[in-house]
């Protein structure tokens, strides 16, 4: 059935980009364009990390010390406890509820659906919050 | 033909129409749009053997307009957004108007808009592609340098993974524009990331990109590194001029037949690595949610595609008679083949015109004669692209995929048309499936 072939295609073509070897471009004409970037410049924009922690600054913190800056910063939309006011995202919750079926819905949040946790860090330190993006530091 | 607003009492349905679309699916973007800007009577004195009215004064001169804007009585025709669907306007969608376009590019500023963190205003003087990571010589260039290289233009579709997300449950929302709208066609021009890359030069372990936009929401998505080399552009023009602001002014990149979401705007940075990144927009979004608890994840492909969308429920029909009823299709995967047209639902089909150009991975506008008996139908569209993959129906796909995968629905569209010539969405129950 085509619909089977689609999704498996989907399956093989993610696999077959992770592991097919890499032909890397043939050596061409340096065109003498752009400039070679300091590492300092690099630094200040290269802040993903990846699940491996490849990427994470220097720091360390713990739930407690974050908490009144998550309840300053980020409560009034996502709510005190993750809940999501109004129609902000929900952050919290819905464990096991990724198998229901309609008229029951999913709820997929941090906690149900995130396979990594690198990735929150990785978007807040980038996006969030919301109105005032970048400015969060790692400590 | 005879058009809408040829009948007179063609925006007397068409307000009617969207009122229910309001009470069935809350839809209250563009109250009144659908009216708006027509002339809805014409004016005799201007109707032969008269001398219309613009043809007896001079008309504004050439210092009038600078830069061209669509005609007065075209106002109707513009994106429209769904305030509902999400918490704020920074961070949502609009629709570009299918129902209204001709061929298949899209004009500029009607191509829909997804942002994450608003639109970016971006001085093209302080803007930089910073290129590093898993390179022979990390880069850094201005837009300037870009413009200087090798370049290549291509009509290719962008649609965003999340089209038609909204009808998985049921028909939900009455009007192609919202349905479908999530689609765009340009002529794009900039740097193919082969060229950049040849630049930089590759490490052996370099498998990955990561391409990052200079936005609020900072997008980031990871590119197999087999796809940045096979086509993938550093767009800094759209049909034939800078890159609008909505669509990532100054450089965007192109991801050829990928959801639009890949196609991060206002680039800033690429970076080579050995593994994908699993940003938030590869795991809590743009992964597709299974009956079973799993998802698919980096299932980047749009699939083939298409959409009846004249008539529509924004285009009714205006009486029994003939029609040239046309509509788009389009495939990830390579050019469409063959559609197919069908007036009762999907029991007999009929193969649609394909009109020149067909284009890979671009929209492709059909068309086929139809003569309305002035009965009920329900009109659909299959599209076949060359790889052989026909479009599937709901029902197939639900089969597959269950309906909470958000993304990635590429079934096809069924528009029953109705005696008094409306035209509404509507899903199909297979009675003996
Ligand atoms: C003004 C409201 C607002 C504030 C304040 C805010 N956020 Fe958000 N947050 C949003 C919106 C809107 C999104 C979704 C953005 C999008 O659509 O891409 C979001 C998304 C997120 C997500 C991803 C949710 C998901 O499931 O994908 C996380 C995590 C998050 N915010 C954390 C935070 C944290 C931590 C803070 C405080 C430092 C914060 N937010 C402050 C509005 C807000």
């Amino acid at each position: 059935m085509s619909v089977c072939v689609t999704s498996m295609r989907k399956l093989l073509f993610a696999a077959s980009a992770l592991v097919l070897a890499q032909a890397a471009p043939a050596a061409a004409e340096d065109l003498g364009l752009g400039v070679v970037p300091t590492p300092e410049q690099i630094a200040g924009w290269n802040k993903d990390v990846r699940p491996d922690g490849v990427g994470l600054p220097e720091g360390s913190g713990t739930a407690k010390e974050g908490e009144p800056l998550y309840l300053e910063k980020c409560a009034y939309c996502h709510g005190d406890f993750g809940e999501g006011l109004g129609r902000w995202p929900v952050l919290a919750g819905g464990f096991g509820t990724l198998t229901y079926q309609f008229p029951q819905r999913p709820e997929k949040t941090v906690g149900s659906y995130w396979p990594y946790s690198s990735t929150l860090f990785d978007y807040i330190w980038r996006a969030m919050p919301f109105p005032e993006p970048k400015s969060l530091t790692p400590d | 033909m005879t058009r809408e607003q040829d009948r007179p009492d063609g925006m007397a349905l068409a307000r009617r129409r969207f009122l229910r679309a309001v009470a069935a699916g809350g839809v209250a973007a563009g109250g009144g749009a659908l009216a708006a800007g027509r002339a809805l009577a014409a004016n005799p004195e201007n109707l032969p053997p008269n001398e219309p009215e613009w043809a007896r004064v001079l008309g504004p001169g050439v210092d009038d307009r600078g830069y061209g804007l669509p005609s007065i009585y075209e106002k109707h025709v513009k994106r429209r957004w769904v305030p509902w669907l999400t918490a704020s306007a920074e961070s949502t969608v609009n629709f570009t108007p299918l129902q209204d376009l001709h061929g298949f590019v899209t004009p500029n500023g009607l191509c829909f808009e997804r942002h994450h963190g608003g639109r970016a205003e971006v001085n093209p003087e302080d803007h930089r592609l910073i290129i590093h990571g898993l390179v022979e010589k990390p880069l850094m260039l201005t837009v300037e340098d870009l413009k200087r290289m090798p370049s290549e233009s291509h009509f290719y579709f962008c649609e965003c993974a999340a089209n038609s997300g909204m009808e998985w449950r049921n028909a939900q929302l009455n009007g192609v524009q919202f349905t479908h709208g999530m689609v765009h066609c340009v002529h794009w021009t900039g740097v193919p990331l082969r060229v950049l890359f040849e630049q930089t030069g590759l490490r052996p372990n370099a498998r990955w990109v990561l391409a990052e936009g200079a936005d609020a929401a900072a997008m980031t998505r990871s590119i197999p590194m087999e796809k940045a080399l096979a086509d993938c552009l550093v767009a800094y023009a759209q049909n034939g001029e800078a890159l609008r602001p909505e669509q990532g002014y100054p450089i965007r990149l192109v991801v050829p037949g990928f959801e639009a979401n890949m196609w991060v705007k206002w680039l800033r940075r690429l970076e080579v690595g050995d593994q994908p990144w699993y940003t938030r927009e590869e795991t809590s979004k743009y992964t597709d949610l299974l009956p079973s608890g799993k998802a698919y994840i980096f299932s980047w492909v749009m699939e083939a595609k298409s959409v009846i969308t004249f008539p529509c429920p924004e285009k009714p029909l205006n009486g029994p008679g003939y029609y040239s009823v046309r509509g788009l299709a389009w495939s990830g995967r390579g050019r469409i083949t063959r559609v197919d047209v069908s007036f009762d639902g999907g029991r007999n089909w009929q193969t649609a015109k394909l009109q020149d150009p067909v284009y890979p991975m671009c929209l492709t506008r059909f068309e086929i004669p139809w003569r309305w008996n002035g009965e009920r139908a329900l009109l659909v569209s299959r599209a076949i692209d060359e790889t052989g993959y026909v479009q599937p129906t709901m029902y197939d796909l639900q089969k597959m995929r269950g309906v909470e995968s958000v993304y990635h629905n590429n079934a096809q569209q069924v528009w029953e048309v109705k005696p008094s010539g409306e035209v509404e969405n509507v899903r199909l129950r297979y009675v003996n499936a």
